[in-house]
Order: structure tokens, then sequence, then C-alpha cells
């Protein structure tokens, strides 16, 4: 993954490096030479055109009266010392809090009603229409909707909504993972049915996309409130979802035992998994990675106030 | 590891003395101000490396500049990049989101730096690109946070309307016209900008066989191309300006 995103940066800086020179670029060479890069490449083209060149930099808006480049600084400083933890919160969380705090109550409130499917569609069918409508959210969303992200959104549509969808998920490398919606049923019936295709890891909207949500929306409880939270969590990066779906399997447990859920905790628990020993040593699951992810459960209420903090 | 810095930064740095020696910190105490920013930054990564937090703080005020008595920024080499590109962008028209994108991208300037030469090596050999990438990329990352909140395109998210009772020279119009037809498709859903970015900003065809239609560029059919335009068209002719800039596409 890792390797992936850097090759995928320095074709993006060979890019505009070539708009720099030239001053256009021709995205269709681009897309012909990088074909696996194709939504990424084109994203970033219409973000980079039009922007002034390097070279015609004359009269640059003055920059504002206030210590923001300063802090930055003080922050790198710090971090020599302190480690990279503060460089990491320097930079602003990527989801809006009253967002997540509102969306928290929505979800709250829903998962205390009781709740039966009474319908006839089998538990396989409702799976695969509500991971295909993951999936094709996620490309509204996000530059490629990957299987890791798509499944980690599927398992926290579980913790959020309960809808009885998405109970399978296993103790995997990367996170909580259930793969027999990759081999038994969500896949295989939404490619069938063309909601979707299948691409390596990733996962694209099919030529019969809208038909998933018009199923799906039946069977998540409610549909507004699974469709904000899809659409906050496709904010996120793999590596973030990564990150939040582990944190919160692994802190389940805990709240139920009655202990304390801090980051360090969750790396201590996560040291004591044979599975996952191996993820404290991630860039994503530093101690301010954690800290993050639970702030992030912690506005969701997944986990409860007060138990989140360090 | 073998960087392709630029020459003159190359020649700064095989004129330093041996890093880590008295000499080499007073000189570059001495003349920080006048390195290149390549330099600079592989002078903060030997920094941090050997924790020497004052040479650090030394060549970081060297590469961002300094407050004068106003409170303004003179010197350095990133407010200038950081600024062109917030107005280029449309952000330096909201104090709160101007504010928010400074602040990140000076944060993800130091975590590159910090992160070392083997993982980021472009910010050693071309740091204005590596600088207005970054940029970019955060600007992009800010525009999907505020896509949130304004769920569907508006008037204030694009450039203001030319006054209508100055006259304008078509030429102006029309390149104003385009930066606001670019600003309203970079708010729609990930496919529907593709489509209409390829289609009404570039002039694509929609289909065609040498690989430059719309329809080859993104790898979908062609009738999955109008579908997108057709739902693009609905979501921008709401905006007043934008309208009747669709009805010649």
């Amino acid at each position: 993954m890792d390797s992936m995103r850097s090759d995928l940066d320095r074709i993006r800086l060979e890019l505009l490096g070539e708009y720099e020179r030239e001053g256009t670029v021709d995205i269709a060479e681009w897309v012909s030479k990088h074909p696996e890069y194709r939504e990424e490449l084109l994203d970033y083209w219409i973000w980079v055109r039009g922007t002034t060149r390097l070279d015609d930099i004359e009269e640059p808006p003055p920059a504002p009266a206030d210590d923001v480049a300063e802090a930055a600084l003080q922050r790198a400083i710090q971090s020599v010392a302190l480690g990279p933890g503060w460089l990491e919160d320097a930079v602003s969380d990527p989801i809006d809090a009253g967002e997540l705090e509102e969306l928290g109550d929505a979800l709250t409130e829903i998962r205390q009603k009781p709740y039966r499917f009474r319908g006839r569609a089998p538990a396989t069918f409702r799976r695969s229409a509500v991971y295909a409508w993951i999936a094709i959210s996620l490309n509204e969303e996000r530059p490629r909707a990957t299987r890791l992200a798509t499944q980690k959104v599927a398992y926290l549509l579980e913790q959020g909504l309960k809808p009885g969808l998405f109970r399978d998920h296993r103790r995997m490398p990367l996170g909580p993972y259930d793969s027999s919606a990759k081999y038994r049923d969500a896949e295989p019936i939404a490619v069938k049915k063309r909601w979707m295709t299948v691409e390596g890891a990733e996962l694209k909207p099919g030529n019969q996309s809208s038909e998933a949500f018009e199923y799906a929306r039946r069977y998540v409880r409610n549909a507004d409130v699974a469709r904000e939270l899809i659409r906050l969590l496709g904010q996120l990066s793999d590596d973030e979802l990564e990150t939040l779906a582990t944190v919160d399997w692994t802190a389940r447990p805990l709240a139920k035992a009655s202990r304390e859920i801090t980051p360090r905790t969750i790396r201590e628990a996560l040291s004591r998994d044979a599975r996952w020993k191996q993820k404290v040593e991630k860039s994503n699951f530093t101690i301010s990675a954690i800290r993050q992810a639970l702030s992030w459960l912690e506005r969701l209420q997944f986990v409860e106030p007060g138990e989140a903090g360090d | 590891m073998d960087l392709q810095r630029p020459p003159k930064s190359a020649e700064e740095i095989d004129a330093l003395p041996a890093f880590g020696t008295d000499e080499c910190a007073a000189l570059v105490r001495a003349r920080a101000d006048e390195f290149h920013p390549e330099t600079l930054v592989y002078l903060l990564r030997e920094a941090i490396s050997a924790f020497d937090t004052s040479l650090v703080e030394s060549c970081g005020r060297a590469l961002i500049g300094q407050r004068d008595e106003t409170g303004q920024w003179s010197g350095g080499y990133c407010e200038g990049i950081i600024m062109t590109v917030a107005r280029d962008r449309g952000l330096t028209r909201d104090e709160d989101r101007l504010h928010d994108f400074r602040s990140d991208v000076h944060g993800e300037m130091w975590k590159a730096i910090s992160a070392g030469r083997a993982e980021k090596p472009f910010w050693e050999e071309r740091f204005g690109l590596a600088l207005k990438h970054k940029c970019i990329d955060v600007a992009r990352k800010h525009r999907r946070r505020a896509q949130r909140r304004e769920s569907e395109v508006s008037v204030e998210n694009c450039d203001a309307d030319p006054p209508a009772s100055v006259t304008i020279d078509d030429a102006v119009l029309g390149t104003l016209a385009e930066r606001q037809l670019l600003d309203a498709i970079r708010n729609l859903p990930g496919r529907q900008a593709r489509a209409a970015f390829l289609v009404w900003v570039e002039g694509r065809p929609v289909q065609g066989s040498s690989g430059d239609s719309a329809s080859e560029i993104m790898g979908v059919s062609p009738r999955a191309v109008y579908k997108l335009l057709e739902k693009a068209r609905a979501k921008l002719a709401e905006h007043p300006i934008i309208r009747p800039m669709l009805d010649d596409r």
C-alpha cells in the first residue's frame, strides 16, 4: 500500500513538473501511460490546470499577519526532541467534529430502537446490495474505493446502525475483515447483478449501480444516516480506516471489561494479540494516530464518552 | 542515496564543512538566509537526525521567512507559493479557510521534511514543486470537507460575479467564466467532475478511437459519460453564471 502510494505521488509530481515546464499537460497521454491511476491522475489534473506556474509567481497575495508558520516551526522543533507525534497533531482533522457529533446522536437514536428485518430478501442478497452501495458511494468520495476501505466501512456501518448484515468480520492482518463477503456472497452477487465491478483490489460502480442503492436503502434502517456515515468515512484514507476499525474492535472488549480506553491501553491490547501485535510498529498505529481514531469513535458514540482520552 | 539536486544547491552542500562541526554550525547560522531551499531541507534533515534543535530553528526560519515589525512575512520560500495556490483555488476569500489551509500546508511540509530523504527525496530535489504539490493536495482535501457542508454547488463557492455596470472585454469574461466553470466542476462528485472537465473544459469528444476522447480517458462507455454529463448539467444548472455557459456545450 505504501509503495503504491509513493509511486502515485511520484507520478503526480512528474505530471506537475510537466505542467510547470510546458504550461499544459495532455491528460490522455498520462492516463494511457498509467491506466492503473486513471482516476487519481484525472482528479489531480483538474486541480492543477490553471494554477500559476512557479516561474510566473510575481506578486503573491500577502500572507496574513498570524502565527501559523511560526507555530508549525515550533512544533517541528519540538518534534525533534519529543517525536513525530507533535507534527501529526499539527494537521487539522479530515472530518469535521461537529458533523461527527451530529451523526453520532442520530446513530445512537437509531440503535436504541429495536430492529428486526421483516422482508423476504435473503441475508446474502441484502449484504450484497449494501456492500455494493458502500463501494459505489466510496467511489464518489475518494479517488478509489478499495476492498479494504469497503470492508472497513461495512464493519463500521454495522457498529453504527446494527442492521445485522456485517457480523462475520474476523481479525485479519489489515484489521477486521469479512472473507465471506469477498468469496461467498456480497462481491460475487454484486458482480453478477452488475452493481459493481472488481479490478484487483479496487471496487468500481457497475452499469446497474443505481439498482444496488434502491435495494440497499431498505436494509440499512435509515438510508440518510447510513449515507452520511459512508460519506464521512469516505474522507479517510485506507490507513486511517484500518486504524479506526481496528481500534473500534480492540476498544469494545476493554469497554465490556470496564477497563480504561486510552491510546496506551489500545496499544497494549494490540501488542498482546498474536495477529495484530505487529501493528504497533506501523505509522498508522502511533499514539497520536490511535488518539485520533478514539476521538472519532467517541464523537460517533461507538466508544462511550469519558472512556476515550489519554 | 543519489539525489538529483539543483546544481546551485549541490554546490552549496559540497562547500559546507563537515556536518556536526562547530565550523559548519557557525557557517549555517550566519548564512542560512542565502541558501537555496533544497540546501535548507538537506540541512534540516541532517539537524533533525543529530537532534540539533538550534540548527533546525535557524534553517527553519530561513525556509519560512521572517515577520517584520508590521507582522507581515518576508523572505523565505514558502508563503509566496502557498498564498498563490490559495488565491488560484479561491481560498483567500474566507479568512478561516485560509487559516486552516496554511496551517495544514505548513504542518504537512514539516512532516515531509521530517520523514527524511529516503521517503520524500523530492523536497531536496525541487522544493518549490514539492510544496506546490502539497498545497494542491491540501486544497483538494479542504474542498472535499467543504463539500460536505455545502451539499450542492453554491454561488459562494465561485468567484464573485462580474459587476453588471462595468463593460468587460469578452476575452476577460471568457477567462473569468472558465474559472467559474472549473471551480464549480471541482465541487461535483468525482465521476461527474471528470466527465464535465474533459468534455466542457478540455473540449474533448465524448467518444472516439484515438485515445483522447472522454470515454477512453475515463475507461467507461460513451453512454456512461453522457449520463454523468446529464447529472453534472442538472447540478451546475442551479448556478446562474454557469447555466448559460452550459447551453453552448
